[in-house]
This record gives C-alpha cells, structure tokens and sequence, in this order.
C-alpha cells in the first residue's frame, strides 16, 4: 500500500507539471499588462520597468516557465504584482479560512444528504421521497449567490441571530468563529447535499436489493441493524468517491460563497488575482487547487481499500 | 406426528402497476421433524417466493394469504418483531448464491457472530469460539484462521459452506435450502448435498429443499411437491412420484432428465424430451388448468374451464396425489 501510494505521488507530479504548463500558456494568451494593471495608467515608466524586469516579463516565455516552475518545485511561487507579498504567504493566510468553510459545507452537504437519501430509498414513491427529490432538484437549482443572500436577510436581518458577512480565526474566538461559519456553510453545503442526496438514495436502493441484507434479514437481525451494516455499510464505499470530488471542489474556493460572505478564501483570492491580472497569485492558486484534487483522490482511493477489502493495491511492475 | 411446518392454502400476488401478479395461488404441504421435503418446479413457478413468504421476507409489494404454522404458530400476518424472533433460530435459510449471499465487506466472524447475537446476548470470546465451532462443524478446515476471511476469499463451496453455518447458528428446527446448490460445481453440489444430510440427522431438523434439480430430489427427498404456475400440481413420496407421475407435468420433467447410468451406446438412447413452450405469466394465468396450453396428453375443453383439484392418485398410496383430470392415464 504504501508503495502504491508512493506511485501515485510520483503520478501526481508529472499531472502537476501538465497542470502547470497549461495554466502557464493561458496566462500568456490572455490579453492586458499585469504591471499597467497593478500600477495604473499614470504610473512613471521607470518603476513600470524596473517591476517588469524584476518579474521577468521581458524574457522568452520558455524561459519564464522554467524558472517559475524551478522556484516553484523549492516552494517559491513569486510574489505577487499587486501588494508585493510572496504567493506562498498569501495562499497560507487563506487557508484556515477556506478549510474551515469547506469541512463545515462538506458536513452540512452529508447531514442532508444520507439521512434524506436513506428515507427516500427506504421509501420509493412515497410523500417522502417526493419531497427528497424536489429539494434536492430545489438545492440544485437555487443559485448559491441567491441563497446565501436569502439566509443573510433572514438570519443577520430579520432574526438577526447570526453575523452577515466575515470571517474570524479558530484560534482568536471559536464561538464566533462558528457563528461566521454557519451560514456560508450552510450556502455552500446544500448543493453538495443536493447532488449527494440523489447519490445516496441510488447507492441505497442499490444496497437494499443485494442478496446479503436478505441473508441478514432471514439470520433474524433487527431492522435497523440490516440497516447500519449491511445496507449503509456497503452504501457508503461508493459514496466516498463522490463526497472527495465534493470536498475538493469545496476545497479549492466557492468564489461566489466566498464573495457573498466576504470570506477570505482561495476562491476569493483566486478571484481577485484573476482581476488585477496577478500572474503569480492565479498560477499558484490554480496549482494548489490541482495539488488539493489529487491528494483528495488518492485518500479517497486509498479509503476505498480499507472500506472494501475486495481492493487492494498492489504496485505494478 | 404432527407436523413442524404447515403450509395451507398460502397465496403470494405481487402488486404492479398492470394487473397483480399471482405467483402462489393456493399452495399446501406439511414438513415434519427429520424429514425432508422438496418443493420442485420451473424458475418462476413461485416456490422461492412461498418460502420468502413464510418468512416475511417479501418485499411491501407482496399480498400474502393463508395460512402458514411454524411449531403451531400462525406465521402469516405476525408482527415484523415477531417474525424476527423467528427468522434464524426457529426457521433458518441458506439461499441459492453464496457468492452474493454474503456481504462482502464482512469478515466471516462478523456475519456468523450476527446471527449468534440476533437471537441472544453473546460475548466477543463466545461468539468467536461459537462461531469457530460452526465453521468446523459444517467442514471448513483452520475454522480459527477463516473466522478473519472476507467472502471473497474463499471458494464457492467455502462460502456455502459458512451460510450453512449462518443458518445454523441460530439452531433452527426447520432449514430451508433454496436452490442452495445450484450455483456450486457439481462435485460440490454432491459434499453440501451430504453436508446438510448429516446435519439434519444431527440436529433433527425438518428440511425444505427448494430446487429445480430432481436428480437432487431423488437423492435426498422424503416427499415432493411439484410446483406449477403457484400452485401444487403433483404431490408424494419421493419412490412413487418418480416411480408413477400422475401429473403430465411431472411426467415432462422426468423425460427431461437425462438416465446416467442408461446401459445403451449414446446413439441409441432415448433423446432427452424437452417440454414445449413457457410456464405462463402471473400476471395473465391461463383459465382453467394453468398447464393446459402446454399440456401434451390432452387439453380438452374441460382443461381450458375447470381447475383440477389435488386429488388421490388411482392405485396409489393416499399421500400421492396430483392435480389433473388424467392422473389414470398419466400414470399407468
């Protein structure tokens, strides 16, 4: 296993790398001049040259890529063109803030999903079934932006029972930092939930007809218990690969989460590095996305062995 | 005697969106301690589902009439609860598949102990020693070793092997054995055939054995039932039915069988008879004799109205019985 690991990490490189030269090539062929946009129009030409020579803009464009992607491999991903800080800092900064919005959206998304999938699934073309599938048709259709307002006029307006917009560290007040958290990720979770839900109710129903849980049943286990372990059970190996792709959508930034909340996260720095044409701001974050969906999927891959124990891995030659 | 399992007048319609599906219609048979009982027929002539039926093990789509008494208890309209009480440690059941019958993602200790606890409190130690016992008493080797097995793990008759082990954790008086050799090697099919032969000595267990396979029957049966469309078309000690089929039906599935030991150079023997057209659709059963448009000896217009009852077979013993109005001519 932890050859096969080993494997995957020398995989993840090389789609790194492919990664890398992509999002090079289309920061060069999209139009505008990262320094005009940084400094303005009425910037003296003096310093306009002095930062672009500094970032090595004049350079052949291979010659560019390789040193960025030199430095990079060292963990050096430039500065940014806009404030001047290093790309490696700005990113760290926004971490905390994206992790925790993520996890709590992915828990959200999982507290919908499997209880709403596993009653609907428990009870095909019942009322409650109906009402799973229409909300999670509703959860998929409401724009984020829209929920996140309508929870914001609710909740911080009306009730106002929780904050409307910001971000506080863990580590500074952790009531207040929930109380920020709830409903950005409430907004970001019901998409998730929504998808998941129908995914869950298909993995379930799908679970229910196995011949095992009728072996389980004719043993003269209680209900429920057929339910835990050989339904649930078996119905979560498969749920485990779309909750990863999940997580690590929600990982890399919900932009528009993230700009409704005024949530300092990736997405959000991402956003406004894309704005201001701040090349090495968007070539790191692109690349930590990258880096976030290929580690997700190898925990997932390598859950899947302990969850099912028909895989396993074994390092081909 | 009195009997351990009474099956009477049990009737299985499944709902559809067309018209209901009648898949029992009007089944009975008695099962008595240490003997063994057959129940034959066509895939989709309803006797899986009679036994599932007894269970309470059919899905909400299912209407279940009837009668059906287990120890003199009435099974058919009991609470879930109760049934569960029943399940496993008076009635327990080894299905067709042991390749899906398993979960797979459950050791081997897991998926015994389960059934050990479903009925009592049992410790972590008494149930791997409990389920260690099981395992070699249906004849797995290193029974400690396979306690730790995932199904996958282990041969097809291996893993019959531990649903018989399953079935019998709970002690039951009466095991159903629902095509439980059918999807083994025939070589292996012969070991579980025996396998459970044994057991049932031991343990006096009454056994149903659910089967389209007659050379199992004749190997293994006290008494068979032969089923048709849902209902019972032919009935009697293993000797008689298969010495004097009474019912055109039956009669077709003897001919389709081939003699082994048949002393003929191949050329010459008899080709196998295979019998024409499909047991009919639930949902749409033929008027009359449900077999009568597949009939070969007669058909008549009396076939196509009235329903033959089961009835006591000319010049043979009361117990055979066969549901045709030629039962005479049949069995000569």
């Amino acid at each position: 296993m932890t050859r096969y690991a080993l494997r995957r990490l020398a995989q993840s490189v090389a789609v790194l790398l492919g990664v890398s030269v992509l999002v090079f090539a289309i920061m060069q062929l999209v139009p505008g001049d990262p320094i005009r946009a940084a400094l303005g129009q009425q910037a003296d030409p003096e310093t306009y040259q002095a930062l672009r020579d500094r970032a090595g803009l004049d350079d052949p464009v291979p010659v560019q890529f390789v040193t960025w992607i030199g430095n990079a491999a060292v963990g050096d991903f430039g500065v940014s063109f806009r404030s001047g800080e290093t790309v490696l800092s700005l990113i760290l900064e926004r971490v905390p803030a994206t992790l925790s919005l993520a996890v709590a959206a992915i828990i959200v998304a999982l507290l919908i999903a499997i209880p709403l999938g596993t009653l609907s699934a428990l009870n095909p073309r019942k009322p409650v079934d109906w009402f799973a599938s229409l909300s999670s048709q509703a959860g998929l259709s409401v724009p984020d932006f829209w929920l996140g307002i309508m929870l914001i006029l609710v909740f911080a307006g009306t009730l106002g029972w929780l904050p409307s917009a910001g971000y506080v560290p863990l580590t500074e007040d952790p009531v207040e930092w929930a109380r920020h958290l709830i409903l950005p990720a409430i907004t970001a979770g019901v998409s998730s939930g929504a998808i998941l839900t129908r995914f869950v109710r298909s993995s379930v129903l799908e679970s229910l007809g196995q011949d095992h849980v009728r072996t389980a049943r004719a043993k003269g286990m209680r209900a429920r218990d057929v339910l835990t372990w050989h339904v649930l059970r078996n119905a979560l190996v498969p749920l485990v690969t779309v909750g990863g792709v999940q997580l690590a959508y929600l990982l890399s930034g919900v932009v528009v989460v993230e700009y409704v909340f005024a949530w300092p996260g990736l997405g959000q720095l991402a956003f406004q590095a894309v704005e201001s044409r701040d090349y090495p701001v968007l070539q790191g974050a692109v690349l930590l996305f990258a880096v976030i969906f290929l580690l997700v999927n190898l925990v997932v891959d390598l859950a899947y062995a302990r969850l099912d124990p028909r895989i396993t891995y074994r390092s081909a030659r | 005697m009195s009997a351990l399992l009474t099956v009477d007048d049990l009737h299985v319609a499944f709902r559809t969106r067309r018209r209901p599906a009648r898949v029992v219609n009007g089944l009975s048979f008695e099962l008595h301690p240490g003997r063994t009982l057959a129940v034959v027929g066509e895939s989709g002539s309803g006797k899986s589902v009679s036994s599932l039926a007894l269970l309470g093990l059919l899905p909400g789509t299912a209407d279940v009439r009837g009668s059906a008494t287990f120890d003199g208890a009435e099974l058919i309209g009991r609470s879930e609860e109760e049934l569960r009480r029943i399940r496993g440690a008076g009635i327990g059941v080894v299905f067709q598949d042991p390749m899906t019958s398993l979960n797979p993602v459950l050791t081997i200790e897991r998926q015994i102990g389960e059934a050990l606890r479903a009925h009592e409190k049992v410790s972590d130690d008494g149930v791997r020693s409990r389920a260690a016992e099981l395992l070699t008493e249906v004849g797995i080797p290193d029974a400690a070793g396979r306690l730790r097995a995932y199904p996958h793990q282990l041969s097809g008759g291996m893993r019959q092997r531990v649903m018989i082990a399953i079935a019998l954790a709970g002690n039951p008086k009466v095991l159903i054995a629902d095509e439980a050799t059918t999807a083994l090697d025939v070589t292996v099919q012969a070991q579980i055939l025996e396998l459970i032969e044994r057991l049932q000595d031991e343990h006096g267990m009454g056994v149903v054995w659910i089967t389209h396979d007659l050379g199992v029957v004749a190997g293994i049966a006290d008494h068979v039932v032969v089923m048709y469309a849902g209902r019972c078309v032919e009935e009697g000690a293993v000797g008689e039915l298969f010495g004097r089929p009474a019912h055109p039906y039956t009669r077709g599935l003897l001919g389709a069988l081939p003699v082994v030991d048949d002393p003929r150079p191949a050329r010459e023997r008899d080709e196998l008879v295979t019998m024409p057209g499909l047991p009919p659709d639930p949902a749409a059963l033929p008027p009359g004799c449900a077999f009568h448009p597949r009939c070969p000896v007669r058909a008549d217009a009396r076939c196509a109205t009235e329903p033959p009852q089961l009835a006591p077979v000319p010049g043979s013993a009361a117990e055979h019985r066969a549901a045709t109005f030629y039962a005479e001519e049949v069995a000569r």
